[in-house]
């Protein structure tokens, strides 16, 4: 990844309207986005098509974002990639699972647009 | 014979008429339906492009068209914080949706509709809403005042503290609900939470004590302290809950002294806050509440002694509150 805005990120979130924001913030400001409905799909397309961030919502169908984030830091392909957890849930030890797991950055719903942007912006520069 | 057969047939005939009514309903419900899921596909892109600042609302829509683009806005406003959440504000505003449902939350019969008027007007969080809102914590009906009371939450409005804190004291809204209301406010509650206090009202002195526990600052731990004295025993319990939270060693002798309350929920209370702020010049008076209290004060007190020096408790292990609060422990 040579430039920062080229960077490719997955987002997942099964709520459409929500996934359908942050795709379009970020494919606005020049990322390359792909999208999945589910964990499970957010899976298989995070070892397809090898992105340099995962924006993932927390309570997901089929594999939730917890799961996701531990299998991903399971595989070699994707271990070093970094995850930023979104979601509703804010109890601390909501919070304190998902870095357990392995994420790298931490959301909470209702979310700022503009904040999630930063975020993603940080969590590039820092590789 | 004939009456009979004629009896049968016009049943039959019925139940054939009634079962193709049920079909042509569903089938149009299942048209309606798909027309709302295509609308929202169709509208949601203008909206998220508008939430982002890159594009007005389409203009002449339809009635249909724009309520469902005020359903997906709505949705939006629960999920999103910041300038977009600001401008789903200004749409309602601008389109008349927060007189309608004030107008609603005023004067509609039915309790469930000024209770869906009181439910998005939380959701809109026009401050435009916050006079109504709470003229709507007096409704007869209880979901209304409890709608309500969510949605002063939700409006973040210093105003409701002290309503809302009334309306806990007259049971008319579920204390859980009024606490979830006053933590959204936040900081902005504090100064009414401190004024409230010394309110005449008992109730209302122990439910500002609770929530001031959690949102009030070290330095408001000596006004907490004082309501140790308090006539109400509600009241003591409560200022020691809430010094347990706000912790500082300057309000430990008043806890300690509130460990030999005579009513034992305050000594409870007291147990527990000492436990909280860890001080272990607690540790010998809760070891002997621990070992010769009533239940529910030698609990705590065990409790307590175990979170401020685990070992000193389980060599003191002499009861069985002290054993179990030991073993509670070592297992954290």
């Amino acid at each position: 990844m040579s430039d920062e805005s080229q960077a490719r990120v997955l987002v997942a979130d099964d709520e459409d309207d929500v996934r359908e924001l942050v795709v379009y913030r970020l494919s606005r400001s020049g990322y390359d986005v792909v999208e999945a409905r589910d964990g499970e799909e957010a899976l298989r397309l995070a070892g397809e098509r090898t992105p340099d961030l995962l924006v993932l919502d927390v309570m997901m169908p089929r594999i939730d974002g917890y799961e996701l984030t531990r299998r991903l830091r399971a595989e070699p392909a994707t271990s070093r990639v970094p995850v930023i957890l979104l979601t509703a849930r804010t109890q601390e030890n909501d919070v304190s699972q998902g870095f357990e797991a392995g994420a790298d950055d931490y959301l909470k719903k209702p979310f700022n647009p503009d904040e999630l942007l930063a975020r993603v912006r940080a969590v590039l520069g820092r590789r | 014979m004939a009456a009979f057969a004629l009896a049968v047939l016009a049943l039959g005939g019925l139940n054939a008429v009634l079962l193709a009514l049920l079909v042509l309903r569903r089938v149009r419900l299942s048209a309606e339906a798909r027309r709302h899921v295509a609308l929202v596909q169709a509208l949601r892109p203008a909206a998220v492009a508008f939430l982002q600042g890159d594009a007005p609302l389409p203009a002449g829509l339809t009635a249909a068209e724009q309520e469902v683009l005020a359903d997906i806005l709505g949705e939006y406003a629960r999920k999103l914080s910041g300038p977009a959440r600001t401008m789903i504000t200004r749409y309602f505003e601008e389109h008349g949706a927060v007189e309608r449902e004030l107008e609603a939350l005023a004067r509609a019969r039915a309790a469930w509709r000024r209770a869906a008027a009181a439910h998005r007007l939380g959701d809109i969080r026009s401050g435009a809403a916050a006079a109504g809102l709470l003229a709507a914590l007096g409704d007869h009906a209880r979901e209304v005042r409890t709608a309500a009371a969510r949605s002063l939450g939700k409006l973040q409005e210093p105003e409701a503290v002290e309503p809302l804190l009334a309306a806990v004291a007259a049971r008319s809204v579920p204390r859980a609900v009024v606490g979830w209301a006053l933590l959204r406010i936040g900081p902005p509650a504090v100064p009414a939470l401190r004024r409230l206090l010394t309110a005449d009202d008992p109730a209302r002195r122990a439910g500002a004590l609770r929530v001031l526990g959690l949102l009030g600052e070290p330095a408001d731990a000596e006004a907490v302290a004082a309501r140790l004295r308090d006539t109400s025993a509600e009241v003591r319990a409560a200022a020691a809950h809430a010094l347990g939270r706000l912790g500082g060693s300057q309000s430990f002798p008043a806890l300690l002294a509130a460990l030999d309350d005579r009513v034992p929920s305050v000594r409870a209370a007291a147990a527990t806050a000492l436990g909280r702020i860890r001080d272990r010049r607690a540790l010998d008076p809760l070891l002997e509440h621990a070992r010769s209290d009533r239940f529910e004060v030698a609990h705590a007190a065990a409790r307590a002694a175990a979170a401020i020096d685990l070992e000193a408790a389980r060599r003191a292990a002499t009861g069985p509150h002290l054993r179990e609060a030991v073993d509670l422990a070592a297992l954290a």
